[in-house]
């Protein structure tokens, strides 16, 4: 059977690598017993896949994964069992079982949303804040997109669906930012709050926690309210 | 802490939390375990995570674990004015009641330095004072602690799993009825293994600890289970302490004795428990040589059947050439592919009796016809250059041997072996240790060295399917010096420290020039250590540590080395190295 299931990220583990978190899960499964399914071939490894990657120094409340098994265990008893063998940071939530024919997380995987809080070196109010955004996403956003040719040009501005500004205040902001997100590429939430801080001439630190996923609808993952 | 972790290439290195990982908010004593390299490297070491468990075991005792920061770290610590932290708390260092480091390798030692410097501790033990934590060391390096003595408060010489304990409960009471530092080191110098450097005289004589029962003894618990990929990243049963072979060359081969082993049944309990409180889906039997563990035909087969049904694979690292473990290797084929290794140490036979590796060309031979007919098409082979009595006819016999393994493979019929020979001859430069029947042995001037480096390079071109891995560094000639040195190398290790060195075995931090120059400033150098060639009879800078076997049992080896003898396996007869002392201790005598 395939389960499928969000792992939640703390704030602590955000230093932590896709990579890090994967084998920890894996290993959280094998603490708690489960029976998971293998791969075939001489290395065989647990059947385990993500919606998307996890950023190092992202925190999230939802990365969703789908977990292959081979006995029938439940919803409850997965998340339970997990649970009492993840590390302080890590815990699961939302489980329910794969229907037939469900098709791949990260093919359904459309959108994500951010919470963007940035810690001002210089004092910033929320007029100013809300004007620079404004101008800022009135045009094309040109970041430098590394990849395997090298570096070239990307317009990452059709890749935003929304920004708001959730609260400004103490030389802190909290951004809210709705970004495209699938398996052919999505929104740098990075490269992006950068090129703002750039526009907006100001000095800070930022974190980046990835508050919700959406996917294609299908009853069953959670959808962008627009469609 | 978010502001230091922002601005390090792998954070994940200073944050702890790992599963298994112990905080205690309130202790009566803090230990510092400290381990001087990097975080991947000291998560792997077993010793750590044996004290580590014991440590944490005592009442009112919380040992912490910190690792030598990166150098990008150390910048941001001097940049933000922070001192280094621990782990599992983030306390300061500085205000731990004792820091203890493992000091598994010579060229580690300038990160002891820049550990205790960034603690803000004296790094000197005579600039501590009432109210400055505890430095202690131990690990194998302590059987000749002179060149890093005038740092530490302390030295554990020998098996530290129940003198760690002592030294605490020493302390925990010292600390409880208001000791001064001095009647503490008093006491401390008192504990069999337990040097204190700044009590020693002309008398002084230290026998190192040993633990009796290597299968009551306590072990590792629940062993942290890192985030990070580690180096050894599975879980590690240690079978047996201790080597019966005589390797001359081999410092972990007497220093280690007497032999101890873990019953093969300990050892099964040990690695079902391990699985299932890590996760891990590997473990690996760890000795110095576990194709000689008693039981090992019995527990091999065993461990694999049973760990094969819960999906993991059983490394076994160190099986000698002439073990008979052939029938297992197919077993073993069936888990994890993974590479052979052998290591024959010198190309002819004249020159492993001298170094009395009791392994012949046919024994070599045997393994790997065997290990090419269960499929396997990589091998690596480990030899020395340099060793005691070599001729360039012994450095042409590494390229024969390789020659013959490679005609082995390419003679036996396509469909029968693998597709092409991936043959690694890894070859490294001999390094003279105290406490072995080489160490009054100079090391080959690197002149020569790069000499016979070059001859044997010639000898193997056209060897099919090897590959050559030799290469010269300063590095082990400053290994040969502080392996054998004295107090004077203090300074010396003082002035690199401040020259900029650190992660001095690390290519890319190595610092050659600045240590020449520390070495120069003392009026020194590292080949006055190095090439330096002992009598008999003279004293020896290490010759206060009692390692059990006596000086004289190997003066009789070094004096059967130079006549080409070899020295029987002690499991068949015993050779009586401790010199009829501590009898009791060795169950093989």
């Amino acid at each position: 059977m395939k389960l499928i299931a969000a792992y939640r990220k703390g704030r602590e583990l955000s230093a932590i690598s896709h990579l890090d978190v994967q084998r920890t899960l894996q290993r959280s499964f094998r603490r708690a017993g489960l029976p998971l399914a293998y791969s075939q071939g001489f290395n065989p490894h647990p059947l385990l896949s993500f919606a998307t990657a996890t950023a190092t120094g992202m925190s999230s409340e939802c990365e969703w994964f789908e977990v292959q098994l081979s006995e029938d265990v439940t919803p409850d008893a997965f998340e339970s069992r997990v649970n009492a063998a993840m590390p302080d940071g890590l815990s699961v939530w939302g489980a329910f079982v794969e229907p037939e024919g469900f098709g791949s997380l990260s093919s359904k995987l459309r959108a994500a949303e951010y919470r963007v809080t940035l810690k001002f070196f210089t004092a910033v109010d929320a007029r100013s804040l809300q004007t620079a955004l404004e101008d800022f996403l009135s045009g094309e956003i040109i970041i430098q997109k590394r990849t395997k040719s090298g570096v070239r040009p990307v317009d990452m501005r059709p890749y935003i669906l929304e920004v708001s500004v959730e609260q400004v205040g103490d030389g802190k902001a909290v951004l809210r930012v709705l970004g495209k997100l699938q398996a052919d590429g999505g929104l740098r939430v990075n490269s992006v709050i950068d090129a703002l801080l750039e526009r907006l001439d100001a000095n800070a630190t930022y974190d980046v926690h990835r508050a919700r996923m959406f996917f294609a609808a299908d009853g069953l993952l959670p959808r962008l309210p627009s469609e | 802490m978010d502001r230091l972790l922002s601005r390090v290439e792998k954070p994940a290195r200073y944050i702890g939390g790992e599963w298994n990982s112990i905080v205690k908010e309130r202790a009566d004593v803090r230990f510092a375990l400290l381990f001087p390299d990097v975080y991947e490297i000291g998560m792997s070491h077993l010793g750590s995570r044996i004290l580590y468990h014991v440590l944490n075991g005592m009442d009112g005792v919380a040992c912490e674990r910190a690792f030598a920061p990166w150098p990008d770290m150390e910048r941001a610590l001097r940049e933000e004015g922070a001192p280094l932290f621990s782990l599992e708390t983030k306390r300061p260092l500085g205000g731990f009641d004792i820091l203890g480091f493992s000091l598994l390798y010579e060229m580690c030692y300038t990160n002891v330095l820049q550990m205790l410097d960034l603690s803000g501790v004296p790094l000197l033990a005579a600039g501590r004072k009432e109210g400055d934590p505890l430095v202690i060391c131990g690990g194998p390096c302590a059987c000749n602690p002179e060149p890093i003595a005038p740092f530490m408060d302390a030295v554990l010489i020998g098996d530290g799993e129940e003198m760690a304990p002592e030294l605490v409960e020493i302390y925990k009471k010292a600390k409880a009825t208001g000791k001064s530092r001095a009647e503490l080191l008093k006491e401390l110098s008192g504990v069999r293994g337990i040097y204190v450097p700044s009590l020693k005289t002309p008398e002084t004589k230290i026998v190192k600890r040993i633990v009796k029962d290597l299968d009551k003894a306590e072990f590792t618990g629940e062993p942290v289970v890192p985030y990070l990929g580690i180096v050894h990243d599975r879980v590690a049963l240690e079978v047996m302490r201790g080597c019966t072979r005589g390797c001359r060359f081999c410092q972990a081969g007497y220093i280690y004795r007497p032999v101890r082993e873990r019953r093969s049944e300990t050892v099964m309990e040990l690695a079902r428990r391990q699985v299932a409180c890590t996760g891990y889906d590997e473990v690996s039997l760890l000795s110095l040589s576990t194709g000689d563990y008693s039981e090992v035909h019995a527990l091999v087969p065993e461990i694999i059947r049973e760990m094969e049904q819960n999906r993991v694979s059983v490394a076994l690292p160190s099986l000698r050439v002439d073990s008979k473990l052939a029938g297992d290797l197919s077993v073993m084929r069936t888990v994890r592919k993974a590479g052979l290794t052998f290591a024959p140490e010198a190309g002819t036979q004249r020159l492993r009796d001298v170094i009395n590796k009791n392994v012949t060309e046919a024994d070599v031979l045997r393994a790997t016809q065997d290990a090419f007919e269960a499929g396997w098409n990589g091998v690596k082979l480990y030899f020395m250059i340099g060793l005691p009595t070599e001729t360039d006819e012994d450095v042409l016999g590494i390229a024969e041997l390789s020659r013959k393994i490679s005609r082995q493979f390419y003679g036996m019929p396509k469909e029968k072996r693998g597709r092409g020979l991936r043959m690694t001859v890894s070859v490294s430069t001999f390094v003279p240790k105290p406490h072995t029947a080489f160490q009054w042995c100079a090391q080959v001037s690197p002149d020569e060295i790069q000499r016979r480096q070059a001859l044997l390079r010639d000898a193997i071109r056209g060897v099919r399917g090897a590959e050559l891995k030799c290469h010269y560094s300063l590095l082990s000639v400053l290994e040969a010096a502080f392996s054998r040195g004295d107090a004077k190398l203090a300074n010396v290790l003082m002035r690199a420290y401040e020259l900029g060195c650190r992660f001095d075995a690390w290519t890319e931090h190595f610092k050659p020039d600045a240590w020449v120059q520390a070495f120069g400033e003392n009026g020194i150098s590292e080949k006055d250590y190095a090439e330096r060639e002992y009598g008999l009879d003279e004293p020896l800078p290490w010759d206060f540590a009692d390692m059990l076997v006596t000086k004289d049992y190997l003066k009789k080896e070094y004096l059967r080395a130079q006549a080409g003898e070899t020295t029987p396996d002690c499991r068949e007869h015993c050779n009586g190295c401790f010199g009829a002392r501590y009898e009791t201790d060795c169950r093989l005598s």
